[in-house]
């Protein structure tokens, strides 16, 4: 019997945690057919996938993560300058970079771009019956579709955060040397000495875990029963929005546990 | 008193107790039915009469992706086709007749509605057992015309050679070129398509939802034709339609729907009446609903 047809006690309080309990089963829930379907789902498949997602998305990341590397670069260096620490701006670019804004700067892109491509496509499959007639063909639509999908958005956003650190390093190289005069083998230095694994670790394990939230609501938002376009536009608006959302409040999560982890 | 076997050996579904509240306002209700083995059946009614949602029942497309369908009880049996690979002894021990089939026996029903998601793709129940052919097609667009129907049989398991050869006597049997973009495909290419894609898994049973509505009249006998010999080889056909010259041309068997329930049913032979009626515009009633010689 579904949720909605079945009384539910405590009034709306109690509807709404029953509704937040059944979208948070169905997010667990493609994952999981994802996750089972890791080893059966073809090669060339997740490929695709993966150029449509990471590929695609490569410009638009790195331009993006240039720029905020100088900005970064350059909001650091006036208060630093105002210290008389301005040669530390390349610590500061490297580990804000590597372990706050790549990753949450890229997920936030990725949910726009991969979150929205996502619900959209696969709510066309949805909405034009062709879901219907897999099952009908007895096609595994987590084979097919889901699970090529899932590990291309995952491993894309791994990708494309590791892609956005090194072009934000740039960004403040560039800043660092054109306007504070630092040497590019000194703004290195600088750099490579701030750095430990465990921002690393921050940064990358922080990417997987946003890559599977926006992959989450892309696919559970797509393959949602649809009436009609409306509905198909609604769903992929709630897949960026509930998507962009999630990975700020898991940042703060994520970021906790992994430091308490590494401490 | 008559063996099981006796019993259902002309039967290709076999509905006990169904219902389903397929929402507030509408029902699907069906006490008992029995549709017959290779033989066409026609499902008639006015429109939102529960044609399409009795059919969706029997190729068990129901529901959704991720649900199954809400408030649905009772049993729908299918006889005398085997599923191309096992049906797990769980889904095939369902309701009473469960120790025919866990005793080893070989039973030669499948009670549908007690398979999963999972089971039923495991089977390949659907596709190779049962074809469906939706009305509004579900094509997949960014496929050629040859792969909307050789990918189904190569993602089952068939060597891509196979599966392009017989995409392509599918396809000439429906008169359309396989090298065609589907985005490029007329309302009547489409159905063709369609078609051309259900009957490449060479099914026993084969669902059909409005198979001929909107196409032009040449393409209308080609298909009417090809139905009709699917037909001829005793094949086990269940289509829903509006249009005379189908159930003339094809159905042996009728069933009347009327606000969710069937009002009528029976051999079209016994029922020639009833369906002069029916097509002058007096569809019969489910409150008035009597049920001809239902078992075949």
């Amino acid at each position: 019997m579904s949720v909605a047809a079945r009384p539910i006690p405590g009034g709306r309080v109690g509807r709404g945690l029953a509704r937040f309990g059944v979208e948070a089963h169905a997010l667990f829930a493609v994952l999981g057919r994802a996750g089972r379907n890791t080893f059966r789902m073809r090669g060339e498949d997740y490929v695709e996938q993966l150029g449509k997602v990471a590929l695609s998305a490569l410009p638009l990341v790195a331009i993006a993560s240039l720029f905020a590397g100088m900005v970064i670069a350059l909001n650091a260096s006036m208060q630093l300058a105002e210290l008389g620490s301005a040669h530390l701006v390349a610590d500061i670019v490297a580990i804000s970079l590597v372990t706050e804004l790549a990753p949450v700067f890229t997920a936030l892109l990725m949910s726009g771009k991969a979150g929205a491509g996502l619900a959209s496509e696969l709510g066309m499959v949805t909405l034009s019956g062709q879901a219907q007639a897999m099952r009908a063909l007895s096609l595994d639509i987590d084979r097919e579709l889901l699970a090529p999908r899932v590990w291309a958005c995952i491993t894309g956003t791994l990708l494309l955060t590791i892609a956005a650190i090194f072009a934000g390093l740039i960004g403040g190289m560039i800043l660092g040397s054109a306007k504070l005069g630092l040497s590019p083998v000194h703004y290195m230095n600088r750099m490579t000495s701030a750095l430990e694994p465990v921002h690393f670790a921050l940064g990358l394990i922080k990417a997987v875990g946003f890559g599977t939230i926006i992959a989450a609501f892309g696919t559970r938002m797509g393959l949602r029963d649809k009436v009609d376009a409306g509905a198909l536009g609604t769903h992929t608006m709630t897949a960026v929005v509930t998507a962009s959302f999630t990975v700020l409040i898991a940042d703060h999560i994520m970021t906790t546990f992994i430091l308490a982890f590494f401490e | 008193m008559t063996t099981h076997a006796q019993d259902h050996a002309d039967i290709a579904f076999r509905i006990e107790d169904l219902r389903w509240q397929v929402s507030p306002s509408f029902a699907l209700d069906i006490p008992r039915l029995a549709l017959p083995r290779g033989q066409t059946t026609a499902i008639l009614g006015r429109s939102a009469s529960g044609k399409s949602t009795l059919l969706s029942l029997l190729g068990r497309v129901e529901g959704s992706y991720f649900e199954r369908a809400a408030d649905l009880s009772g049993k729908v049996f299918l006889h005398g086709l085997r599923a191309p690979t096992q049906v797990p002894s769980t889904a095939r021990a369902v309701g009473g007749e469960a120790s025919e089939a866990s005793e080893g026996a070989p039973s030669d029903h499948i009670e549908l509605l007690g398979l999963s998601e999972i089971e039923l793709l495991k089977t390949q129940l659907r596709g190779p057992g049962i074809g469906f052919v939706f009305q509004r097609e579900g094509l997949f667009p960014g496929r050629s015309v040859r792969d909307n129907v050789a990918w189904p049989l190569r993602a089952l398991g068939q060597k891509p050679r196979d599966a392009d050869t017989k995409a392509e006597s599918s396809l000439a049997a429906v008169a359309l070129s396989p090298d065609r973009e589907v985005a490029t495909l007329s309302g009547g290419e489409r159905k063709r398509l369609a078609i051309a894609r259900a009957i490449a898994m060479e099914p026993r049973v084969l669902l059909l939802d409005e198979p001929l509505t909107g196409l032009d009249p040449e393409a209308l006998g080609g298909l009417r034709e090809l139905l009709q010999r699917l037909s001829a080889e005793r094949r086990t056909m269940v289509m829903v339609t509006h249009q005379r010259e189908d159930v003339e041309s094809l159905a042996h068997h009728l069933v009347f729907m009327d606000a969710g329930q069937v009002a009528l049913a029976g051999p079209r032979m016994s029922l020639t009446s009833e369906l002069e009626r029916f097509f002058a515009g007096e569809v019969p009633r489910a409150v008035i609903s009597k049920i001809k010689e239902n078992a075949p």
